[in-house]
């Protein structure tokens, strides 16, 4: 009785350490989300020469480009596992259907 | 004698004025198979078009050489072609200018552009310019008047060169009135192209503003990027090509997919009338 209730307190305070440290976890993410976010903020008004003023958007138009052409590049590879699976189970089932005959 | 004025300010691939109240284009004869092109696409799409691109017919030699004799003095200097491609466009009256608008109109005239855009890309044809000017209503629908904006997209190109006019003219006035009271007069009056990403930027002080959603992706950080470039990007505007036209036009369509997005969070709120004190 005495060591179950051991064991009891034993799991609570293990519970309570792993709760901690995801706890800890989630504080250090804000953290650092945060002081990326000061960072950038106190970047403001560094660049003094001039910016040619469709630069930000052309670039801005291909890192989208590049998150595209990520997506792209999955699917196709998705795809392709997909008919490739499709072939295995269809070959599969021609030599299923191939015993069958025999 | 016939009154004629030419109306183009800076078309390189043709010249349109307007003669004794008809619309009449020349077209350059190295654009016009480009230009025959777009009439036989826009035939292929006629109920996608109807009503959204102006109506157009081509005009026979003899007819524009009548035509040119009944102002030759007018419009001596304004023709140099000897043997010019020439369009007749439908008029559509009373004109209107984006200045003009109120936010709804200028919605509309986006979505259009952004439907067209997008029809065009389907049929190898993008727009070279993204610009309200191209647009007229007529009555409460919006009609695309620049068949010359149309031209043959370099199949590979995965970019759209006038995505920052788009941004610049539609959706930043379109943002700026929506959550700054901001008036498109004043937008789109003090810098024909619209007010540059850096000039919103500014007038978005706050934090929470610059991170609301449409003036992130079209304010914030196309800033951002800004002024991590040098001063002299070429290799920003070099071209950047994909392996195969596939690639390029799934970029597109998701391009086009993200700007319809941002329109229709810039869609305006209804004005609420008050009218408690009447």
């Amino acid at each position: 009785m005495f060591e179950q209730k051991v064991h009891n307190a034993k799991l609570r305070q293990d519970q309570l350490h792993f709760r901690r440290q995801a706890k800890g976890g989630i504080q250090i993410t804000t953290f650092l989300v945060l002081l990326g976010v000061c960072l950038i903020v106190q970047s403001e008004g560094v660049a003094q020469a001039y910016v040619d003023p469709g630069a930000g958007a052309m670039l801005w138009q291909l890192v989208a480009a590049g998150a595209a052409f990520a997506g792209y590049f999955v699917r196709k590879l998705l795809h392709q596992f997909g008919v490739k699976r499709e072939d295995a189970s269809r070959n599969q089932k021609e030599r299923d259907d191939g015993r069958a005959d025999r | 004698m016939k009154e004629a004025r030419c109306l183009s300010l800076r078309d390189p691939s043709g010249r349109l004025f307007e003669l004794d109240g008809r619309l009449i284009r020349l077209v350059l004869r190295n654009t016009a198979p480009e230009v025959q092109a777009v009439l036989a696409w826009l035939h292929t799409i006629q109920p996608f078009v109807h009503g959204r691109v102006v109506g157009t017919q081509t005009i026979g030699e003899d007819a524009f050489r009548a035509l040119l004799e009944t102002a030759p003095d007018q419009l001596e200097g304004l023709i140099d072609e000897q043997d010019p491609f020439v369009l007749e466009h439908e008029k559509i009256q009373p004109r209107s200018y984006p200045f003009e608008w109120p936010a709804e109109m200028l919605h509309h005239a986006a979505e259009l552009t952004l439907d067209l855009a997008e029809q065009a890309l389907a049929a190898g044809l993008g727009l070279k310019d993204a610009t309200p000017y191209n647009i007229i209503f007529d009555s409460t629908e919006p009609v695309f008047v620049d068949l010359l904006s149309f031209e043959r997209r370099v199949p590979n190109d995965p970019t759209w060169l006038p995505y920052s006019q788009f941004v610049r003219s539609f959706v930043l006035p379109l943002l700026l009135n929506k959550h700054l009271n901001f008036p498109l007069s004043q937008s789109i009056l003090t810098n024909r192209d619209g007010p540059l990403p850096e000039d919103a930027y500014r007038w978005c002080v706050s934090l929470r503003m610059r991170m609301k959603p449409g003036l992130l992706t079209s304010v914030t950080i196309p800033t951002w990027l800004g002024r991590t470039l040098g001063s002299d990007p070429k290799w920003l505007y070099a071209k950047h090509l994909t392996k195969n036209s596939t690639q390029a036009s799934y970029i597109l369509k998701s391009l086009f997919r993200r700007l319809r997005r941002v329109v229709r969070q810039a869609t305006p709120v209804e004005a609420k009338m008050s009218l408690f004190f009447y």
